[in-house]
């Protein structure tokens, strides 16, 4: 006799979740894989134009430039949101009076609108009247045009980028430090072991897991950035030079309706964010000490 | 009581899950009856004590933000005041952009608005998808000849293969703007700004050269313009004698002298430092602020500016060379046919009355837009703005030599294209040619491709 009982509550539970994913993930997914192979202007009917889109992909200089500015953001932003996050979740993991209000301070930026933290970031960033070129001017560096400049635009995206979500990686370091059993540290000092040798043989390998979930979440999120470049940079940078792939994409789609050619980027995209992804997950994660 | 009180204390305790989850809901139901709520006053305040009874409902989207906006809502109300047969219900976009967004999504979901603000590009794209109401039949029940009382070049941009698809509604000029205290501290008369870019660039070194500082500084600089501005490099082609495209031949004229002149002109003024290029609206700002003493700007920006301004300033017609070409800016009406008669009629009901002679010139003088009849320049309500404010008068000056952008559906393609182009030569300032050789030919393979 079965005796198992269907926990219907459990259903009940999954269903809005599954239910959203399926609507607004899963499906849209497979839409777009079958639209990329149409052209489509959203006004007419589609038309089947079979491998046609991804073929003027690999011809397209746009989306070679766009592919090396979204490594480029990619490659300097993760490492350094990793390291930067460390960092601060290092010191503020101190028994330090006021450590509450620190620890909200560094958070707030996560909980920010990135619309309005880009246009601040936009004032500082202001060739004639930004923060940033003033304080410069203080230790007698010249102006420079920021956003407005093809070698710096993207490092001040960068930049501002790091800062927004330094918090949220905080949060998770602090979470995976103060998982590090203390005795360890009480041992090692015992031993006569430095700081630096203790961050080396202790911190750094048992941090291991949260560093890598910190840095499997940065590399998708990275390839994905698009909202402080729209609102920064809203024609894609001097000379392009912000175009990342996803803001590529945008204007295809949204602003010369191409709809077919702008959903074969993204499912080149897809893959590329799942490429990584897996190679995180097969080689990475084998020097990931979960113990 | 008591007891519903112990019961729910119980439930907490014994089922957690499920208390959190009926809270959940809870607030959600309570979120939605709020949001349903402002909805209804929201409503109440657009209908501002209308009863919408029998009356037919008009969709309007435009993209009016601002001080526009205002404008724009303060005479949609009137005209639900005025009438009792249909009620127009304006919906504010944000932007031209979001507008354009929102209309191609509309049409795919099949709820497009009645009427919608439009460039002519995408009114291209209604007529060949059969979504918009030819003007024309409209115009045939009519009484009244309002085709002979449009400005002829906005009939122009309105007519489709000889006929009208689409009503001029909100058409701007470029203008010159320029601080009249600064002309006078520089010794320039202040009721003579520059006729000419050869006068432009010549006031523009006189200014910044009076103002500069014993270190060599600029405090002041002559003229300020849009960074890779295409609506004013479009305007001074055009002042030397240029062409844009060629639609039929698939051909585009930018890799020649006048092209090479109109985007030297500017670059020249850079290199020389008595002209800076500005991100978005960074040059109206620095008017605003005295760093710049003359910009090119539409003469909508004006009612942006006013306010800010705590200086005497004029405003003249862009300075020409050749010719005093000018180029016009802003959209059309469309009705849509969304297979209702009555909407159709409502709509056409409320364009006729926004852009009669009256109220167009109301229209006009409140936000600066052209206004579409020649009647209205000549109304009471127009003359008597004018003689209030001389910086009124010069955009209609100009309608005499103005001229508009071509109509392709590919136009804003070539627009993003260009935009790119005169933004690498404002950085790199190099020669002119070694720009517009590459954008020649870059445009001519997207007229080539174009279906139209």
């Amino acid at each position: 006799m079965n005796d198992k009982k269907v926990d219907w509550g459990a259903y009940g539970y999954l269903f809005p979740v599954v239910g959203i994913i399926l609507c607004f993930h899963v499906l849209p997914i497979f839409y777009s894989l079958a639209i990329s192979f149409y052209e489509w202007d959203l006004m007419s009917d589609p038309q089947w134009v079979g491998l046609d889109n991804f073929r003027r992909l690999a011809d397209d200089p746009m989306f070679y430039k766009s592919l090396w500015n979204t490594f480029y953001y990619a490659m300097v932003s993760v490492p350094l949101s990793i390291f930067a996050a460390l960092g601060v979740a290092m010191l503020l993991n101190n028994p330090i009076s006021g450590i509450g209000i620190y620890r909200t301070i560094y958070f707030l930026p996560v909980i920010t609108s990135i619309n309005a933290v880009a246009i601040v970031w936009n004032f500082i960033y202001h060739p004639d009247y930004g923060l940033l070129n003033k304080l410069l001017a203080l230790a007698d560096i010249g102006p420079r045009l920021w956003l407005q400049d093809p070698f710096w635009a993207m490092p001040c995206i960068i930049l501002m980028s790091v800062w927004k979500g330094l918090g949220y990686n905080v949060v998770i370091f602090l979470a995976g430090l103060q998982n590090i059993p203390k005795y360890l540290y009480e041992a090692a000092t015992i031993d006569g072991a430095s700081r630096s040798q203790q961050f080396r043989s202790i911190t750094w390998p048992l941090l291991s897991p949260t560093t890598f979930f910190v840095f499997v979440m940065s590399a998708i999120g990275s390839f994905q950035v698009f909202s402080q470049i729209y609102m920064m940079t809203p024609r894609g940078g001097p000379m392009k030079s912000t175009m990342v792939i996803v803001f590529y994409l945008y204007q295809k789609a949204f602003v010369k309706f191409e709809f077919g050619y702008a959903l074969a980027i993204a499912f080149v995209l897809f893959l590329m964010i799942f490429g990584v992804t897996l190679f995180n997950k097969l080689y990475l994660e084998k020097k990931v000490h979960y113990s | 009581m008591l007891k519903r009180f112990l019961g729910l204390r119980m439930l907490i305790r014994e089922q957690p899950e499920s208390a959190f989850l009926v809270g959940v809901i809870l607030l959600w139901l309570v979120t939605i009856v709020e949001i349903m709520h402002d909805d209804a006053d929201k409503r109440a305040a657009a209908m501002s004590g209308i009863e919408l009874g029998t009356r037919t409902e008009v969709v309007f989207w435009h993209a009016m933000g601002g001080p526009l906006g205002v404008v724009m809502d303060d005479l949609i109300v009137r005209f639900n005041k005025e009438q009792s047969k249909y009620f127009v219900r304006g919906v504010g976009m944000g932007s031209y952009d979001t507008l354009d967004k929102k209309i191609l999504a509309s049409i795919v979901a099949k709820s497009a608005p009645d009427i919608s603000q439009n460039y002519e590009t995408l009114t291209k794209k209604l007529i060949k998808a059969k979504k918009i109401v030819c003007i024309d039949d409209l115009l045939a029940s009519e009484t009244e000849d309002i085709k002979a009382d449009i400005i002829p070049v906005l009939l122009r941009n309105n007519t489709y293969n000889g006929r009208l698809w689409s009503f001029p509604f909100n058409k701007s000029v470029p203008v010159l703007y320029y601080n009249k205290d600064l002309f006078r501290k520089a010794g320039l008369d202040p009721e003579m700004p520059p006729r000419n870019l050869d006068q432009l660039a010549s006031y523009a070194r006189h200014i910044t050269g009076f103002f500069r500082k014993g270190n060599g500084e600029a405090a002041v600089i002559g003229f300020g313009t849009g960074k890779g501005n295409i609506w004013t490099f479009l305007c001074r082609l055009l002042q030397f004698n240029g062409k844009m495209v060629d639609e039929i031949e698939k051909k585009s004229f930018f890799d020649e002298e006048p092209a090479r002149k109109a985007l030297g002109v500017i670059l020249d003024m850079v290199e020389e430092g008595i002209a800076v290029e500005g991100q978005g609206f960074d040059h109206q700002n620095d008017f605003k602020s005295q760093r710049v003493a003359m910009i090119e700007n539409s003469i909508v920006s004006k009612v942006f500016m006013e306010a800010g301004i705590k200086f005497d300033f004029g405003v003249a017609p862009l300075p020409g060379a050749a010719t005093n070409a000018i180029v016009l800016s802003g959209t059309n009406i469309n009705i849509f046919n969304n297979g209702n008669p009555e909407k159709v009629k409502g709509a056409w009901e409320f364009v006729k009355w926004f852009t009669s002679t009256d109220i167009g010139a109301e229209w006009s003088v409140r936000t600066t837009y052209i206004p579409v009849r020649r009647s209205s320049l000549k109304s009471r309500f127009f003359l008597d703005a004018m003689k209030k404010d001389p910086n009124i008068a010069p955009p209609y000056v100009q309608l005499d030599y103005a001229y508009f952008e071509p109509r392709l559906s590919c136009w804003f393609e070539i627009r993003d294209l260009m935009a790119d182009f005169l933004e690498e030569a404002s950085i790199e300032r190099g020669p002119p040619g070694k720009y517009l050789t590459k954008m020649n030919q870059e445009i001519e393979g997207i007229l080539r491709h174009a279906t139209d």
